[in-house]
């Protein structure tokens, strides 16, 4: 059975139901609802207007001061100001992203080392529940300035527990500078559910 | 005097390559500090607590 509606000058609509119809009526709502908004279901036919959904948590956050790294020690970076934290996973106290929300999440961080002008590697790396997942290292010329890493990663969270953090590294043979400013940030955001 | 340079005065034989192959040093930024995270050195053991307190004390 078909419901058809003729365009008031040419044309129409139809609205249609499956092939096996089965038993269903959906109320429509009684206003037109905003713009941006879509139609939704209460699961037993009674649709209304509501917003969609936007819990896809992100955040960003860099350093509010330059940090300490000693020589050959892999150190939890302080990022430690949010620029924002859309569904507050990000925790300023640990430096850890833990999302809410179980799926595929974007991460990127760089971190600035600068070095005393010494031959040495920096490095960035990514620790997914206290594990390196992803490392971006490189070696830096015997002239002091702020090189930076760059690491990225696609990573599955399962929604609670997982978490994320960034370590950096130097190994210049003194305790060297993670820079703060433009040089060093750390954000994450929400790709899609899980697969 | 830090955890790698009490390390290192220990075992001066160490470069800097062990650090990043078999021996890992870790700092949490929780206010812990420096520490041993993994010791895989094929043939010098994990110093001690007391080896790297008597460092401190007499570097």
């Amino acid at each position: 059975m078909t419901l058809r509606l003729a365009g008031s000058t040419s044309g129409y609509t139809e609205i249609d139901c499956p092939s096996v119809g089965g038993n269903n009526t959906l109320v429509l709502p009684t206003g037109n609802g905003t713009s941006g908004q879509v139609l939704q279901t209460n699961g037993s036919g009674t649709l209304s207007w509501g917003n969609a959904s936007s819990n896809a948590p992100c955040f960003q956050a860099v350093m509010g001061t330059g940090q300490s790294i000693s020589s050959n020690v892999y150190t939890k970076i302080a990022f430690n100001l949010e620029d924002f934290d859309v569904g507050g996973c990000y925790n300023t106290a640990n430096f850890r992203f833990t999302p809410n929300v179980a799926g595929i999440y974007c991460i990127s961080s760089s971190v600035g080392i600068i070095t005393p002008g010494a031959v040495c590697s920096t490095l960035t790396a990514i620790t997914f529940n206290g594990t390196t997942t992803r490392e971006n290292w490189s070696t830096v010329a015997n002239i002091s300035n702020t090189y930076t890493n760059h690491a990225s990663a696609l990573l599955r969270f399962n929604g609670s527990s997982d978490y994320v953090e960034i370590y950096g590294y130097q190994n210049s043979g003194v305790t060297c500078t993670a820079a703060s400013g433009v040089y060093s940030w750390f954000e994450a955001f929400f790709v899609r559910p899980t697969p | 005097m830090t955890l790698c340079d009490q390390i290192t005065a220990l075992y001066p034989e160490l470069t800097a390559e062990d650090f990043l192959t078999v021996i890992t040093l870790q700092n949490d930024s929780d206010g812990r500090g420096d520490y041993i995270k993994a010791w895989n050195h094929p043939t010098l053991p994990e110093p001690t607590a007391d080896q790297l307190a008597a460092l401190e004390v007499n570097p």
